[in-house]
């Protein structure tokens, strides 16, 4: 099914967490905040998340700024 | 560092009134010896979309971990934006603290004071601890004050540009006229300019691109970490009044050779 992950389309399987979306992306959760369709959700919900056909979801971390 | 001088902001008692940035690092680690070299206890980030190509090295890596974080909302073009980038940023879990940067203007990345206002109210009302960049207006000032902010962060001149304190007679406007610290960010291009800003009275002084963009910012880190403190000991004892002529420093009497008066 796709969705899409900070504006570009991905495919993935249905009923994927967002817990196992990121460890597929090599993606530490640890580090990472994200908003599902303009919500966020809590670090401690990646893994209990599922994602559906559809979804846009934005993956965001801190980098170097002023 | 001068440690009986203690600058207390946001629930937090900070040691330096250095703050730092990570922003324009040719190399990121260096950021942990500037932070080191400067005594600085308080560094800003920025928050972006994960490089899906996985290019981008995470800053937080070189961030020590006493350091207190503060995340900027630069992207943001109004309050709404801030708001989100905000929050995103609270759920790191890495604090409370936010820098709100409204910015629309991409020639001189002016601040947009009435999104920052709106911005600073909602925040502060959700528990944030509020420090907005914004350009040195009086009613501005008052409006985030009004609107909960810890402090007011008005620019010296416009981000990354190192032309200092060009704002110095509106900045020592707020200063007198405001209770809330008042924290000089941007601009500031030399440590002179970070002392400079402190003897006026500034609460502290928020450097990025001058540090970062030094040949050796780790040197430059600590010549502004001194500079700060020297600039704030300068205000804390008080400097000797300014006159037009002359005060001579030495006696004006008992000279070699001087010619007593006729008895």
């Amino acid at each position: 099914m796709h969705i899409t992950v900070n504006g570009r389309t991905q495919d993935i399987e249905p009923g994927r967490t967002l817990h196992e979306l990121l460890l597929s992306m090599n993606l530490d959760p640890s580090v990472v905040v994200a908003e599902l369709n303009q919500d966020i959700v809590p670090c401690e919900k990646f893994v209990s998340t599922s994602l559906s056909a559809g979804d846009r979801l934005e993956l965001l971390s801190f980098v170097g700024g002023g | 560092m001068n440690h009986t001088d203690i600058f207390e902001i946001g629930g937090k008692r900070l040691g330096s009134r250095l703050f730092t940035g990570t922003g324009k690092y040719g190399n990121d680690a260096l950021i942990a010896p500037v932070c080191e070299s400067s005594g600085s206890e308080v560094i800003t980030v920025a928050l972006r979309r994960v490089d899906l190509d996985g290019k981008v090295d995470n800053v937080m890596r070189h961030i020590p971990p006493h350091m207190t974080l503060l995340p900027n909302t630069s992207g943001a073009r109004n309050a709404d934006e801030a708001v989100r980038i905000a929050r995103l940023a609270r759920a790191m879990g890495c604090g409370d603290w936010i820098k709100i940067e409204v910015i629309s203007d991409n020639r001189y990345l002016l601040p947009d004071g009435y999104e920052t206002a709106k911005a600073t109210q909602i925040l502060a009302r959700d528990g944030f601890v509020v420090l907005p960049y914004m350009n040195p207006d009086l009613y501005v000032a008052r409006s985030l004050a009004d609107a909960g902010a810890a402090a007011i962060m008005p620019l010296g001149a416009p981000i990354g540009t190192n032309r200092g304190l060009r704002t110095e007679e509106m900045i020592r406007i707020l200063i007198e006229e405001m209770e809330l610290p008042i924290i000089v960010d941007a601009g500031i291009g030399t440590p002179s300019q970070a002392c400079q800003a402190m003897e006026m009275g500034a609460a502290a002084c928020l450097v990025n691109t001058a540090i970062a963009t030094a040949a050796d910012p780790v040197l430059m880190g600590r010549a502004f970490g001194r500079a700060v403190a020297a600039g704030r000991e300068a205000w804390l004892a008080g400097p000797g009044a300014v006159a037009t002529l002359a005060q001579a420093s030495s006696p004006l009497t008992g000279f070699l050779d001087q010619t007593e008066g006729a008895s």
